[in-house]
């Protein structure tokens, strides 16, 4: 089966992280070829991990004055800022059967052609487990996987010119932890790819594509027609709401 | 009492666990930035955790943190039942 890859469509995060579900749903069922996916946003976010703690890991206050929205994923791990046209955002949906068993090598192998992309447009970068896409001054980025009985979602964001100050203010990161033992995730120093490579956040996206299309005999393609309709509903019903949002 | 220990998993991710407990533990809440498949695991642990006496065995949670289906990615049985003793004293 031939792959996809859709470059298209711009959502609130509530509908991004939706489609994540449909999507996944979808390959389950064997109603989707394997498809690589890139987001667009409309207004900066923050997803949080799925068994994050609302409270722990975003600045209340602040997010609730800037109208920030706050998206609990479906997938494990650490929040992230993300602004529109400042990061890089993609999902996979492939079929069990393709990916390994073993979590670990299972995200090193996700991985791989997205590291093999960025190191052909001159960023040092490399895997590091579990989930860290890491350059030799910080993490450019991070993935996220969630399995079902036939597919794996194995979604990735990384930095390309975020505005660290603001995320510092939106995140509650350097703040004084319930202990002193614990460092948060999202205090891993973040890298970001403008500060190292002369490269449009354009082309590292095409060459993200035509790295992956090379290797996985992909095709440009869209969503379902009825896809996008179906996340707004979950997203009417589930990830703008706080009952999901802030149920940590 | 009521206490919430917050661990760093050695190259791994960060739990949090919160307990209130007398004779017994209650109210557990596991959070933090770790993967469990499937996620609905989640409540699983907790409940594996709650009731356990107060003075309970570090070799008793691991079993009953073993005993949930669920896989625990970034951190083990053994990360969980420090975390827990470590807010029970």
């Amino acid at each position: 089966m031939t792959a996809r890859i859709v470059d298209a469509g711009t959502y609130s995060e509530p509908v991004q992280q939706a489609l994540e579900g449909v999507l996944t749903d979808r390959l389950d069922a064997g109603e989707l070829e394997p498809t690589l996916r890139f987001w667009y946003r409309d207004s900066p976010a923050v997803a949080l991990g799925r068994f994050q703690a609302y409270a722990d890991e975003v600045a209340v206050d602040y997010v609730a004055e800037k109208d920030i929205d706050v998206v609990r994923r479906l997938t494990g791990g650490g929040a992230m800022y993300v602004e529109p046209g400042a990061v890089i955002t993609y999902s996979l949906y492939l079929p069990q059967a393709d990916v390994s068993a073993d979590i670990e090598a299972s995200y090193a192998e996700l991985d791989q052609w997205a590291i093999d992309a960025l190191r052909s447009v001159g960023l040092d970068v490399s895997h590091e487990p579990l989930n860290d896409i890491s350059h030799p001054a910080g993490k450019i980025g991070g993935s996220a996987q969630l399995r079902t009985d036939n597919a794996v979602l194995h979604h990735t964001t990384m930095s390309y010119d975020l505005d660290t100050a603001e995320m510092l203010r939106v995140l509650r990161v350097g703040e004084e932890k319930v202990s002193d033992k614990a460092i948060k995730s999202a205090e891993k120093r973040v890298a970001r790819m403008r500060d190292h490579v002369e490269v449009s956040r354009a082309d590292v996206i095409e060459t993200l594509q035509t790295t992956f299309a090379d290797r996985f005999n992909a095709e440009q393609g869209d969503l379902p027609t009825d896809a996008v309709a179906e996340a707004r509903q979950r997203a009417a019903d589930r990830f703008s709401t706080d009952e999901w949002n802030r149920q940590l | 009492m009521h206490d919430s220990v917050t661990v760093n998993v050695p190259d791994g991710k960060l739990l949090e666990v919160a307990i209130s407990y007398e004779d017994r533990i209650t109210d557990v809440r596991l959070t933090g930035d770790f993967f469990l498949e499937p996620p609905e695991g989640r409540a699983d642990l907790e409940a594996a955790i709650d009731g356990q006496p107060a003075d309970v065995s570090r070799e008793t949670l691991v079993e009953a943190i073993e005993g949930v289906d669920a896989r625990l990615i970034g951190f083990d049985a053994g990360h969980l039942a420090d975390a827990t003793l470590e807010a029970l004293s």
